[in-house]
């Protein structure tokens, strides 16, 4: 799904990707953090992690990482129970 | 002391995606254009677009707004957060709404400003550089209250209760936190419109008039409340769910798998913390502004989303609908905590209720679920309540 914004021309794309995407993560003291994700043949440095959240489907509990890098925003998506990443939704100013 | 987080939902969204900064942007829980923002940004409030605006009329406010679908968890991760940080200054903290929790400073040894400005800056550093909030200290919550929204967004206030004649100057009966709608007209029959009027109104007049809300009213207004922080171990008293229709109809056929979703998700939430109930209510709100409501004391105890379902339906049997359905609620009161005896006549359920919950705790909720309720995902989705 594309979504457009703006007034007279559009300002923003927002698209719900949902695709599964190999992440290069480094693992901190408390925190994991992705640093790199390979996604529609390019790499894609992370920026900055701007917010980490969770929830539960059932009992396996699913990690959200929203980042950016220089022009995009990216939510990134971490299912524990499958130790699989995958690019939810891609903004682009 | 209160904290108060600025255009929380919608300043998580910006921490989240640092593309929104700066811009009009609101937050809703559908994005179809007679829905309402839930929440909009501090450049979308400059602009007058308000919470409570329908994405219609923001978009003619400003063309340009970006409005995104609400995500609950994550205010709830945020909310949690900084609720860890307030930990670090006192066990007394009330978290009153998601974005809005009380501290009770009392036995603090350290200046209750430091601590709001180190709140202030943990909760930038640790949530998220975008996330604001109004601090108000006060010697009670009422005053705390006043205090924080003294200053919007990112202030600190400290009030006192002599100078709250002073504050009230300019202000309304109804700006006052804890003064309903209700409140205001009785109050308008006594000639009573202004706080200033209501704090010089003989006490033992009012007290003739309205009794001992009579007094609390006074003494509020006066700064005099000696309230209590409730923590989140305090008792609730009771589960209840609601949902604004993403359709509109006038047939209960067509609304029975509504009430069932909604008192199927209260069920699972009372079941949780242990609680059964002999007490059901169920109101709906209609698109021509009427509504009915109604509650029933039972007899006997319940636990399940199908029994308050069948006691709902039965409430609403009578009811004839003018105009569609806009907005259900369906919830249990009169809670009491679940005992473990056995009962001498246990019924079906008794046994097949803690196995369905434990299906649902392992797969996702309502994984396991009544017939009726395929293929009504996106009746009554996750939601998450804003304001008291």
């Amino acid at each position: 799904m594309k979504v457009q914004g703006g007034a007279e021309r559009p300002l923003f794309m927002w698209e719900i990707i949902n695709q599964r995407v190999q992440v290069e993560v480094l693992f901190g003291l408390n925190q994991a953090q992705p640093q790199r994700f390979t996604w529609q043949g390019r790499e894609i440095t992370v920026k900055k992690v701007n917010l980490v959240y969770s929830s539960f489907v059932g009992r396996a509990k699913v990690y959200y990482f929203a980042v950016s890098d220089d022009t995009n925003y990216f939510k990134l998506q971490l299912e524990t129970d499958k130790l699989a990443w995958t690019l939810v939704e891609v903004y682009s100013d | 002391m209160l904290v108060d987080m600025n255009s929380f939902f919608a300043s998580v969204e910006q921490q989240a995606n640092p593309f929104l900064r700066g811009r009009p942007m609101g937050v809703a829980a559908s994005l179809h254009e007679t829905s309402c923002l839930i929440a909009t940004s501090k450049e979308a409030k400059a602009m007058g677009i308000k919470t409570a605006t329908s994405i219609y009329k923001a978009k003619k406010i400003y063309p340009g707004i970006v409005v995104v679908k609400n995500e609950p968890e994550k205010y709830r991760e945020v909310s949690r957060q900084i609720n860890t940080i307030f930990s670090d200054y006192t066990d007394q903290v009330e978290p009153y709404s998601i974005d809005e929790s009380f501290l009770d400073l009392t036995s603090s040894k350290t200046n209750p400003v430091m601590v709001g400005m180190e709140i202030k800056r943990r909760i930038r550093e640790e949530a998220g550089e975008w996330l604001t909030c109004s601090v108000g200290i006060g010697p009670n919550k009422f005053i705390a209250k006043l205090a924080a929204d003294y200053q919007k967004p990112d202030g600190l206030s400290v009030l006192w209760a002599s100078q709250l004649r002073e504050v009230y100057g300019g202000k309304k009966l109804s700006d006052l936190w804890g003064i309903s709608r209700g409140w205001t007209k009785r109050l308008a029959g006594l000639g009573i419109f202004t706080p200033r009027q209501l704090m010089d109104y003989p006490l033992a007049n009012l007290m003739a008039m309205f009794g001992k809300p009579g007094y609390y009213l006074w003494q509020k207004v006066n700064g005099l409340d000696e309230d209590i922080i409730a923590t989140e171990e305090d008792v609730s008293k009771s589960f209840g769910n609601s949902w604004v229709l993403n359709f509109r109809t006038m047939d209960k056929n067509l609304l029975a798998p509504v009430v069932l979703r909604l008192a199927e998700k209260a069920a699972r939430r009372m079941r949780r913390e242990g609680f059964v109930s002999s007490g059901v209510y169920i109101s709906v709100r209609l698109a021509d502004g009427g509504g009915f409501q109604q509650f029933r004391k039972l007899k006997f105890k319940i636990n399940t989303g199908l029994e308050l379902y069948i006691q709902a339906m039965s409430l609403w049997q009578s009811w004839k609908f003018s105009s569609p359905v806009m907005h259900i609620a369906v919830g249990f009161t009169s809670l009491s905590p679940k005992m473990n005896q056995t009962s001498l006549w246990p019924k079906q359920e008794d046994n097949l209720t803690p196995v369905l919950d434990k299906i649902n705790d392992k797969y996702g909720e309502m994984m396991i679920r009544p017939g009726s309720l395929t293929r009504t995902s996106d009746y009554a989705p996750d939601s998450i309540a804003f304001g008291k």
